[in-house]
């Protein structure tokens, strides 16, 4: 049966799942310029969210959720800067592979679906408000 | 006598809990705009009318039946909607763009079919409560 507030828990579910995708995405700008603590040692390495689509037992309806995090794993950008602390042998400096730009808009259009699923909310809320009405008078 | 045994009020009733469930389909849609290998949904707004027109048709004809029985048989069994508590089924309705990773919703396009969705709602909502209305209206005591 189609509820309303089946409505809103499934935009809410999507809310969630891309407030998670936000977190991520500036977690993986902050440590854009992260290196290693050790020598030659890897750098921070870009997470990729992941979303599934679940069925709620419950209501039996579709919902969506981040069922996964994983690593990104393209290479590190190599800089020689000798005088780093994290330089190896020949002076090479590994940066992490997180592309700021490419993450700004990941960010964009994960805000731009967190919206269109609080409008989604804001629609069955007036659904049930207006059919509501009909006990007021 | 329940208020859908008014074939206005049912019928209304019945297109309501068909926009409701279609919005419901939009919300999962739009929840999954960004689910890799997603289709969206929709419900088969064709198979609904068919069901709609069947189930006035069905009406008719019970009334007739009973029109024709005589007033003593007025307590012969009432009509039951076939409609009662029915989910429709809902099929692929990819949109205009599929992704790179296969999803193929276009928010854009969910936004307009969750408003259409939401105007029909409405316009039944409010057809349903001017009806109301009429029935309050008739049972007032004249003079009142």
């Amino acid at each position: 049966m189609g509820h309303p507030s089946d409505m809103m828990s499934i935009a809410t579910a999507g809310m969630r799942a891309q407030s998670a995708r936000m977190r991520i995405i500036s977690e993986n700008l902050a440590n854009a310029s992260s290196t290693s603590q050790e020598p030659g040692g890897d750098p921070y390495r870009r997470q990729i969210p992941v979303f599934e689509n679940e069925l709620d037992r419950v209501t039996g309806v579709n919902t969506v959720r981040m069922s996964d995090v994983r690593p990104d794993d393209s290479d590190f950008t190599l800089k020689h800067m000798p005088g780093h602390p994290a330089a190896d042998e020949n002076g090479m400096v590994k940066f992490s592979n997180v592309e700021p730009l490419i993450e700004l808009m990941d960010l964009r259009e994960a805000m731009r679906s967190y919206e269109a699923n609080l409008n989604m909310l804001e629609n069955g809320k007036r659904m049930q408000e207006r059919t509501l009405d009909l006990l007021r008078r | 006598m329940r208020s859908d045994d008014i074939p206005i009020l049912s019928l209304l009733q019945q297109t309501m809990r068909f926009q409701s469930q279609r919005q419901n389909v939009v919300a999962e849609n739009v929840a999954n705009a960004n689910t890799p290998g997603f289709t969206p949904q929709d419900v088969d707004e064709a198979d609904f009318h068919r069901a709609l027109r069947a189930d006035l048709q069905a009406r008719q004809a019970s009334r007739r039946a009973q029109a024709g029985g005589g007033a003593s048989e007025v307590s012969s069994t009432p009509f039951v909607s076939q409609l009662q508590g029915r989910v429709w089924d809902t099929q692929d309705a990819p949109n205009s763009e599929t992704t790179v990773n296969g999803n193929s919703v276009v928010v854009e396009e969910q936004m307009i079919q969750a408003q259409e969705a939401r105007m029909r709602y409405e316009t039944s909502l409010s057809l349903y409560q001017k009806n109301l209305g009429l029935l309050r209206m008739a049972i007032r005591s004249p003079g009142r």
